[in-house]
């Protein structure tokens, strides 16, 4: 058994009516302006983006190194991958908002090429515009998670634990009728050896003649 | 009137009689009247239907895109006749065919045709397969 030959029309059941060719005509318009529709409405959003990601970046420049400074190592770490992953994001979506504004990849074509290819030149023009119209999405998204990372960036500043104190370094030491403060360099042979910050070689004080010590984490 | 009345030279006259319609489908049928409707690799539906015009008989290139980019938070949408993105206007045997209101557009001059206007007056419908793009003539 073969089958017939494919049939290339049918008979419709119904003629058009007058409000049929007039919601054609109507959207052949819609069909030719749909490339103005996706580059007014890109320029509109690229416009959007720039403004949230200036907001949001102009506070990270602000705070930035200050509040960066003083957090743990790993906290540190994990502010920096968000910012800066928010930042790229940001570029990389505000590209592609542009690029949906602006078009990229500028080509020679002639009608025939367009035709070969689109059948014709309207709906090739659909073709770009659905095109920069997935570019603008994707340039939203892009731009969405950028904020999103920035902002998560921001929040973990606020929630990062503050560093923790450094250890004492140095020992205040009293002896006889003085009291001598530096870092400890060594002990043995009845001496203990400090570096004191007015003196360029060690201090060396016998054991016999200290009456107390104690840990500090600065000199005077 | 009628696809009857119709003759060559006929004086300008809107009309979108179903006797048009069952003509133009008539002249399809013995390759008298030439038709597709082409969807691209993108989803892009365009129909050119060419040949004489039923009632006029002058020669007539209809050529039309029926996708556009309408809602920009949904992507493309189908013109009248389409059904949305990707989804044929209907099915008859697992082939999809696409609805195609063609207006005779002759660019002969008609006695009494308005101002700025071509064709003899005439509308139709056609509903044609819908193909791939690159699977037979190109419109």
């Amino acid at each position: 058994m073969t089958a017939g030959p494919v049939r290339r029309a049918r008979k419709p059941a119904s003629a058009p009516s007058k409000s049929d060719l007039d919601e054609r005509d109507r959207y052949a318009k819609l069909t030719a302006g749909s490339m103005d529709i996706v580059r007014g409405s890109a320029q509109a959003w690229r416009t959007g983006l720039t403004a949230f990601i200036t907001l949001v970046t102009t506070g990270v420049v602000i705070k930035g190194r200050d509040t960066t400074a003083g957090l743990a190592s790993g906290w540190r770490t994990l502010v920096t991958v968000l910012i800066g992953g928010g930042l790229v994001l940001a570029v990389l979506g505000l590209w592609l908002a542009l690029a949906a504004e602006a078009g990229t990849d500028p080509k020679k074509q002639t009608l025939q090429d367009i035709r070969a290819i689109h059948g014709t030149l309207t709906a090739y023009e659909v073709y770009l515009a659905a095109k920069a119209a997935r570019r603008l999405q994707w340039g939203r998204r892009t731009v969405a998670g950028a904020v999103t990372l920035l902002l998560a960036g921001i929040v973990a500043t606020w929630w990062a634990p503050a560093p923790a104190p450094s250890p004492p370094a140095f020992i205040t030491v009293a002896h006889g009728h003085a009291v001598t403060c530096g870092a400890p360099q060594s002990a043995g042979a009845g001496q203990l050896r400090l570096t004191v910050h007015s003196s360029l070689s060690p201090v060396s004080i016998p054991f016999s003649q200290i009456t107390s010590m104690a840990l500090t984490t600065a000199c005077p | 009137m009628t696809a009857d009345a119709a003759s060559p030279d006929e004086p300008y006259q809107e009309s979108t009689d179903y006797s048009w319609t069952e003509k133009a489908f008539e002249m399809l049928e013995c390759n008298d009247l030439q038709g597709e409707v082409v969807v691209s690799r993108d989803g892009i539906v365009s129909s050119r239907v060419w040949g004489p015009c039923p009632r006029c008989r002058h020669a007539l290139d209809d050529r039309r895109t029926h996708t556009a980019v309408t809602n920009l938070m949904g992507g493309e949408w189908r013109g009248p006749g389409g059904a949305g993105p990707g989804q044929p206007g209907s099915e008859d045997a697992g082939l999809a065919f696409f609805p195609v209101d063609v207006s005779c557009g002759c660019g002969d001059g008609h006695a009494g045709a308005p101002a700025g206007t071509t064709g003899c007056g005439v509308s139709f419908r056609v509903e044609l397969r819908l193909q791939p793009a690159g699977s037979g003539g190109q419109p």
